[in-house]
């Protein structure tokens, strides 16, 4: 379902190149298929390793250390979770849900979720290779903080 | 053995998988179940960026990108990428391939750093999920409050020195040396017009795609 906008403006862009010319679109798609084919193995590994990860962090360890009083730290241990892995909206959000029902604080959730579309030591490998060592490093730290800061801010307004 | 380098990390997690599937196989079938979402929204996604990553290498005018996304534009820019990116689809690492196309093609730092933010966290049509599961004021909140930082975020990046941000990824035209990699968008005449006396001066002499397409006459 999201992804059709995304769907809509590639079927757009692809019928107007082809409109244009057909030769540039074909070089257009052999290139696509370049970039597809460095990328994926790596996206694969990446993710094989968050997966397995999911499997191994059980679903009670993270709504206890979630919903753990101390506020400070359950708000950390949410953002340290969110940044080692990576999940599907369409995943995160209900799993959010029953996190919450399960005792989880909304601070900790909202620092959570931010590190985990944001910060990915998972996705670094590929985000190194795009964009170099120093970029990587300073997006994911910086976003990391950023995160923190929006679950404090949320925590004092909610 | 180069093709197994290039794949290490696929080789070691497949490797992990197989020990683990003999000594302890129930995690296996979960991570299992975990995978086969992931590689759901990956197949639904990666395809379509990687088109439009390549159809915007090959069509988009540098000057376009440099004008709307580029370090002289503004707030128009900075409202530019955020929608970019929040039309998205897919985890963040979609966002790579294409806000690299943008990158060469002269956006600025301030731009990409805005577009994967947004990509990764803003998306309309996850707004309509996370309203349903997580509570309007939640989500309203959250959003207020991101998107700002998101422009702190980018503002921050765009100050700091020289990224190196490599222009030819793995497969793209031969790796000559880092100094040359801007050269490629030259169109090597050596015509002067820049002010620097040879392409490859101002190649040298350049830190990002966007200053190239500043200075020479041929791309702005």
């Amino acid at each position: 379902m999201t992804v059709l906008i995304l769907a809509g403006i590639t079927a757009a862009a692809l019928i107007f190149s082809l409109v244009k010319s057909p030769k540039r679109t074909g070089k257009s798609l052999k290139y696509a298929i370049r970039l597809g084919r460095g990328m994926l193995p790596e996206v694969l590994g990446i993710l094989l390793l968050v997966s397995l990860l999911l499997s191994v962090l059980d679903k009670e360890i993270i709504s206890a250390t979630l919903g753990n009083a101390n506020k400070l730290f359950s708000t950390a241990m949410g953002a340290l979770i969110g940044s080692v892995t990576i999940i599907p909206g369409v995943i995160a959000f209900p799993l959010s849900r029953e996190l919450m029902a399960a005792g989880a604080g909304s601070m900790a959730l909202a620092a959570f979720i931010t590190t985990l579309t944001m910060v990915g030591l998972a996705t670094s490998p590929l985000e190194k290779r795009y964009f170099g060592t120093k970029f990587t490093v300073y997006r994911n730290s910086l976003s990391f903080i950023m995160a923190i800061f929006i679950a404090l801010v949320m925590g004092v307004l909610l | 053995m180069e093709i197994v380098k290039k794949r290490k990390l696929l080789v070691i997690s497949i490797i992990l998988y197989l020990i683990l599937l003999i000594i302890k196989p129930d995690i296996v079938y979960t991570a299992l179940g975990y995978l086969k979402s992931f590689v759901l929204e990956m197949v639904q996604v990666l395809p379509l960026v990687f088109i439009v990553s390549a159809l915007i290498t090959e069509w988009v005018p540098a000057r376009l990108i440099s004008r709307h996304l580029g370090s002289k534009s503004g707030i128009r820019g900075v409202f530019y990428s955020l929608v970019l990116g929040s039309l998205s689809a897919g985890p963040i690492y979609a966002a790579f391939p294409m806000t690299h196309s943008l990158y060469k093609k002269g956006a600025s730092i301030n731009s990409i750093v805005i577009i994967i933010s947004s990509w990764a966290v803003i998306k309309v049509p996850m707004l309509l999920m996370e309203l349903k599961f997580l509570g309007s004021e939640f989500a309203f909140l959250r959003y207020a409050i991101t998107v700002p930082a998101i422009l702190l975020l980018g503002f921050v990046m765009s100050r700091m020195k020289k990224f190196g941000i490599p222009l030819t990824i793995d497969g793209d035209h031969d790796q000559s040396e880092p100094d040359n990699e801007y050269l490629c968008l030259l169109p090597g005449n050596d015509c002067k017009a820049c002010g620097y006396s040879t392409c490859a001066e101002l190649a040298a002499a350049a830190d990002s795609p966007g200053f190239v397409n500043s200075k020479c006459v041929f791309l702005s």
